[in-house]
């Protein structure tokens, strides 16, 4: 701030509410009687009218009309599910079955009334071996999105019979938000190699060259457009959904956020899916074997292009692999 | 300001069911309470999600509306509310560097008819503003924001930042003051 002469003290602090139009009659009137006789008081106006007008001229950004329609729809599909705080956009391949899983393995679990079957192995016959149950035991506080909800239990609105995207992204940042930096940097690794359980990273670790270098590069431009068309999927959810999922994504450590903005962002629904799953898959491990699971992966890390080839394989490909002879 | 019995039309008629008053307002005022939320927030994907977010809460409640304030006034309370508690979370981040590009972009677009000693003044001045304005507190943001950009009262802004008109005028002050203390020297 410059300096006020001391003539000019008194009236400096009701300039900028003279340009406001926010003084009393007489107050204002005796400013603009100092104003019109002090050259320094002058200049000042000027200089803040100058700083309204400046500001002023800061551009009015394009909004396209679409987010209207979107609002209104969130809206009226909020109405349909009353428990919703905001309702579904576009819903999304995939997402469903997944969302519907989570409530059940996550979200409500003191709900669930069947003993979870934990220590069932997902494929028969891996060479890993390494239990994993198909639920979170039922102890496990729900977990939830952001330090505020915590270990609380499932949000207000939180409808477990709604299996849209959002559903599907609100259950991902809970899951997210309560997993460990260590669960998600593996969880993520997993994922990344499209791993579908543990047993997997023995069939990797034993591949032979399966596929051809050309193939390897075209599913990497298959990926980048994927991204693309996610971000537009993203782009569809409702804005308290999605700060609420970046926003647990922001509070992880810059790591593991760096590795879930690729996996929950920008990945596809199924590419989402999937880490999810092995997240909630390993909050079912014991600490050995989850050590057990990192030394694994850390080794097949160590190789890229046998990792690179377990990713061109197809699903069929791969199931074949699985199967026992 | 804009037509303010046109907002009141607008949002009389939504309140009666007509939905395409809805998207009237939302076209009439999307675009200048994004500008608001980008300079409040520092991110633009937030301040678009809070557009949204903003009129989601007004199409909420607009079986409630009354015609007592100004139309625009209810609307940046709305958006100031939610911005502030945005910018309370502790997850909130620096700034996105998109928005000081897009301001940079609409800085190059609007001297682009001018000359080059102009297009270099504005490009200053539109940079040093945005910078003023980052550095302020939120509230003082928002005050001068509300005041001189919206045209709105202390007593609407006092509203918005649920404090009183003293401290309204206190935060105005302070924040023109900084800014025209920096602008003056950007001038120089």
């Amino acid at each position: 701030m410059m300096e006020v002469p001391p003539g000019c003290l008194e009236f400096d602090a009701d300039l900028s509410a003279l340009l406001d139009d926010e003084l009393e009659p007489e107050r204002a009137e005796a400013v603009r009687a100092h104003v019109s006789a002090c050259g320094r008081c002058t200049a000042r106006l000027r200089s803040l009218s100058a700083a309204d007008d400046a500001l002023r001229e800061i551009a009015v950004p394009d909004v396209p009309d679409a987010w209207a329609a979107r609002v209104r729809a969130a809206e009226a599909a909020s109405r349909r599910a009353p428990r919703r705080r905001v309702a579904p956009g576009r819903a999304v391949q995939a997402a469903g079955a997944l969302a519907a899983a989570l409530v059940a393995l996550l979200v409500l679990p003191p709900l669930l009334r069947e003993a979870p079957e934990s220590g069932a192995p997902l494929v028969a016959g891996g060479a890993l071996e390494v239990p994993i149950p198909r639920t979170v035991p039922r102890d496990r506080p729900a977990p939830l999105p952001g330090d505020r909800l915590r270990g609380a239990s499932a949000p207000p609105g939180f409808d477990p019979a709604d299996s849209s995207e959002q559903q599907l992204a609100s259950a991902a940042a809970m899951l997210v938000a309560a997993a460990s930096d260590e669960d998600l940097a593996l969880a993520h690794a997993l994922a990344e190699a499209r791993v579908e359980a543990p047993s997997d990273l023995a069939l990797i670790e034993q591949l032979a060259p399966l596929a051809a270098p050309e193939q390897v590069a075209g599913r990497r431009g298959q990926r980048t457009a994927r991204s693309r068309e996610l971000e537009a999927d993203l782009e569809a959810l409702p804005p308290d959904q999605r700060r609420e999922l970046r926003a647990a994504v922001s509070e992880l450590d810059p790591g593991a956020r760096l590795a879930l903005r690729e996996q929950l962002l920008v990945a596809s629904p199924e590419e989402r899916q999937r880490l999810v799953e092995q997240l909630t898959r390993l909050r079912g491990l014991s600490p050995d074997e989850r050590r057990a699971l990192r030394e694994r992966l850390g080794r097949l890390r160590a190789d890229p292009e046998r990792l690179e080839r377990w990713l061109t394989l197809t699903p069929e490909q791969r199931d074949q692999l699985r199967a026992p002879d | 300001m804009g037509d303010l019995d046109e907002d009141v039309r607008l949002m009389l008629a939504l309140r009666e069911g007509d939905e395409s008053a809805f998207d009237a307002l939302f076209r009439r005022w999307a675009g200048p309470l994004l500008r608001y939320l980008e300079r409040m927030v520092r991110n633009t994907a937030t301040a678009e999600e809070l557009v949204q977010e903003s009129f989601l809460r007004l199409y909420r409640a607009r079986e409630r509306y009354q015609p007592e304030a100004r139309f625009s006034t209810w609307l940046y309370t709305i958006a100031t509310r939610l911005a502030l508690n945005e910018l309370r979370r502790p997850r909130h981040h620096s700034p996105h560097r998109s928005t000081d590009d897009e301001a940079e972009g609409a800085i190059a677009l609007r001297a682009e008819q001018a000359s080059p000693d102009a297009v270099a003044h504005a490009r200053r001045v539109g940079d040093e503003v945005e910078r003023v304005l980052a550095s302020l507190p939120e509230r003082q943001r928002a005050a001068l924001w509300l005041t001189a950009v919206e045209g709105q009262s202390y007593a609407e802004v006092a509203a918005a930042l649920d404090t009183s008109e003293k401290s309204v005028k206190a935060l105005v002050h302070r924040a023109r003051s900084a800014l025209a203390d920096r602008l003056g020297g950007a001038e120089r």
